[in-house]
């Protein structure tokens, strides 16, 4: 009866229309939320919540399916390698010469597994058994690592300027989190110190790092993090973006009154490009700065050009290097303060350990599978008298067709010379 | 030196493609004439794979980076995989040997296609750092030359029963063509599935994200179940043969649009390495 049920709810998981629909509903799920993602969450063809779910249904029944496939490829792995004799062949080689043929099998690496008074079974790469089995295994792992990532992964940007401390507890900006992750909230008080940033011949960015002091109770510990090296913090990670620029401290003085601006522009991506940004002034002027490289130096120190235009007219322009003061027609504009900024991201994340993990089981089912496809020949006495040999391969058995020839060949030898 | 790597990094690419074109009609000849031209063939193949090599180190050299960035570059690494691929196939399963007459004209165009891009030289942004971009671009070119030998064992299968019966005596059998297929598939399968893995650990450290949504990362994970689909409907469905092979164009289809396509039509982050 439990047989029965076993055979059924295999039927159900594994059964050929229930595999191919999982993939399709995987393919279907996927495209969907591609098509979402290109034209937006607000026009989507369903919301991003929905594709999300959607993804995570079907991933739990691909790794259902995945679970059962990888159990019962284990089971069959498990007998295959153990029984008393293969599943025998269409073509049987009639073996006149026992010891060339062993000779033969030994030089070609089989190793004899199983030996019984009428049979005996040589095996050639026995850990390829274990092939597609290791390979859902980590397909398996993958899916689970992925489950749980997508469960609990929170994660937001947040924007730090040199010097300048985040308090603990800050919730960065455009936080994104799994049902189950609570949000990514700064542990503790942490602080960009320094901004490196190396360049290209071309002055494209070559390698972009910073030195954050994360504060605690003992002082302070620095941690550097960079583009594709992200540090870690209290179960958070903290990665660096691309993205960074300068903040300019600006004073805009009018008939005896100022007023105080922060302008944050980006760095241009390339040495001989601009950034540009257009801010209205309280006044109604509106103060124009193009931020470009100062080319004299190699890491590239910002060269800011402010022009005030009024009703249409400029009115002045004039180029910062550093904190200076100029005046503008009717009005005096000083670059007070001048702060890098970079963009950060803070994130915690569970399962990736599992991703990992399953990549390694994966390449290893890859090799095991297609670079060590178990052979089988089981020599035994047959009912007319003789000995025979079955070979058997139990995947791709049509290239091996000179391995079994040579086999062949050194079973139907002439024994003569070994008497 | 490096004047002289620059100059010659085309020249030696442009010497493998006319080794290559010349392979390919060495194979032709032997195919429908009947004619013993395959050891010149594959003599010619060693050469041709050799410069293409010279041609790839003498960039590395030039450029201090691995061939990941460019048209050129790229293009230039998926033709030295194909034809890999193919003289592999020439001189250890002489069986197969004559998927080099598809083999071989694809890494031409590939080469061909790429030094028309132009070889200029383009410096690695920050974030293509790391062992596990290098094993992420590596797997990937794996799995474009094993899917365009699957690829190739398909359409040779569907073409076999076209041609005139002496020529399709010099062509594998059906079956062997089909098993090529099958395995060829499974390899693509496999590498394709490591190199998306890889590939997201590297966004991850990268981009603090492991999957983005990004149009190449959607159009590869479509592709790569396409090929799980094939190769579960050979496995349990028993699919074989020619409706087999075509489920294998379309795979290879994807391919190409995931890794070549997708960066025409649409913005991607991805974009950098094909610009």
């Amino acid at each position: 009866m439990v047989s029965h049920r076993m055979r059924v709810l295999r039927r159900v998981i594994l059964g050929r229309r229930a595999v191919v629909s999982v993939i399709i509903a995987l393919v279907s799920t996927v495209t969907v939320g591609y098509a979402d993602s290109l034209l937006g969450v607000d026009v989507g063809i369903v919301p991003a919540s929905v594709a999300d779910w959607a993804l995570r249904v079907v991933a739990v029944l691909a790794a259902l399916q995945l679970a059962t496939a990888t159990t019962l490829l284990a089971a069959r792995d498990i007998r295959r390698a153990f029984r008393a004799r293969g599943p025998g062949a269409r073509e049987v080689i009639r073996v006149r010469d026992q010891a060339s043929m062993i000779r033969a099998l030994r030089s070609a690496s089989y190793i004899r597994l199983r030996r019984s008074p009428d049979t005996v079974r040589y095996v050639r790469n026995v850990w390829g058994y274990a092939g597609p089995c290791t390979l859902h295994l980590g397909m398996l792992v993958v899916m689970c690592g992925v489950l749980v990532a997508s469960l609990t992964q929170s994660s937001g940007t947040f924007v730090a300027y040199e010097g300048e401390s985040i308090p603990a507890g800050t919730v960065p900006a455009s936080t994104e989190r799994g049902p189950l992750a609570s949000p990514p909230a700064l542990t503790r008080p942490i602080m960009l110190d320094h901004l490196d940033v190396t360049y290209w011949p071309d002055g494209a960015p070559r390698r972009i790092a910073a030195l954050v002091t994360l504060e605690t109770a003992d002082g302070g510990r620095e941690l550097e993090v960079g583009v594709n090296d992200p540090g870690g913090v209290s179960g958070f990670r903290i990665f660096q973006h691309s993205t960074f620029g300068y903040a300019f401290g600006i004073t805009v003085t009018r008939g005896g009154v100022g007023e105080r601006y922060r302008f944050e522009i980006p760095v241009p991506a390339e040495r001989d490009a601009a950034s540009y940004l257009d801010t209205t002034l309280d006044s109604g002027d509106m103060l124009r700065a193009k931020l470009v490289h100062d080319p004299s130096t190699p890491t590239g120190a910002p060269l800011l050009t402010l022009r005030l235009v009024r009703g249409g007219v400029t009115l002045g322009e004039a180029e910062y290097a550093a904190t200076s003061s100029a005046v503008l027609g009717d009005t005096e504009v000083s670059v007070d303060v001048v702060k890098r900024w970079a963009v950060f991201s803070l994130q915690r994340t569970r399962g990736m350990g599992l991703v990992f993990t399953g990549f390694f089981l994966i390449f290893a089912g890859a090799v095991l599978t297609y670079a060590f496809t178990p052979r089988e020949v089981t020599i035994s006495r047959s009912s007319a008298g003789g000995v025979v040999a079955e070979w058997h391969a139990v995947r791709f058995p049509l290239m091996y067709g000179s391995e079994v020839a040579a086999l062949r060949r050194a079973a139907e030898a002439d024994g003569d010379d070994d008497d | 030196m490096t004047e002289a790597l620059l100059i010659a990094d085309p020249l030696l690419h442009l010497a493998a493609a006319a080794c290559y074109m010349v392979v390919f009609v060495l194979l032709v000849v032997e195919m429908l004439l009947g004619r013993r031209t395959a050891s010149a063939a594959m003599a010619l193949a060693w050469v041709g794979t050799s410069t293409h090599a010279l041609g790839i180190l003498a960039r590395w050299t030039v450029a201090g980076h691995g061939p990941m960035l460019t048209k050129y570059e790229n293009l230039s690494a998926y033709a030295f995989v194909t034809a890999g691929l193919a003289l592999y196939l020439g001189v250890r399963k002489a069986g197969l040997r004559s998927l080099g007459v598809l083999l071989y004209p694809a890494a031409f165009l590939m080469i061909g296609v790429a030094v028309y891009t132009g070889p200029d030289l383009v410096n690695l942004p920050p974030a293509f750092t790391g062992v596990w971009l290098v094993m992420h671009v590596c797997f990937y070119f794996l799995a474009f030359g094993s899917a365009m030998t699957a690829v190739s064992a398909s359409v040779l299968l569907m073409v076999r029963s076209r041609l005139r019966p002496t020529v399709a005596a010099r062509l594998p059998d059906v079956d062997d063509l089909d098993v090529a297929a099958y395995r060829f598939a499974g390899l693509a399968f496999t590498f394709w599935g490591i190199g998306m893995l890889t590939g997201s650990i590297w966004a991850y450290n990268a981009w603090g994200r492991y999957w983005g949504w990004d149009p190449v990362e959607t159009w590869s994970l479509v592709t790569w179940l396409i090929l799980g689909v094939y190769l579960h409907l050979r496995r349990f469905f028993g699919w074989d043969g020619t409706r087999a092979a075509w489920l294998i164009v379309l795979s290879f289809a994807l391919a190409l649009m995931s890794l070549f396509g997708t960066t025409f039509i649409t913005g991607s982050l991805h974009g950098v390495y094909f610009r």
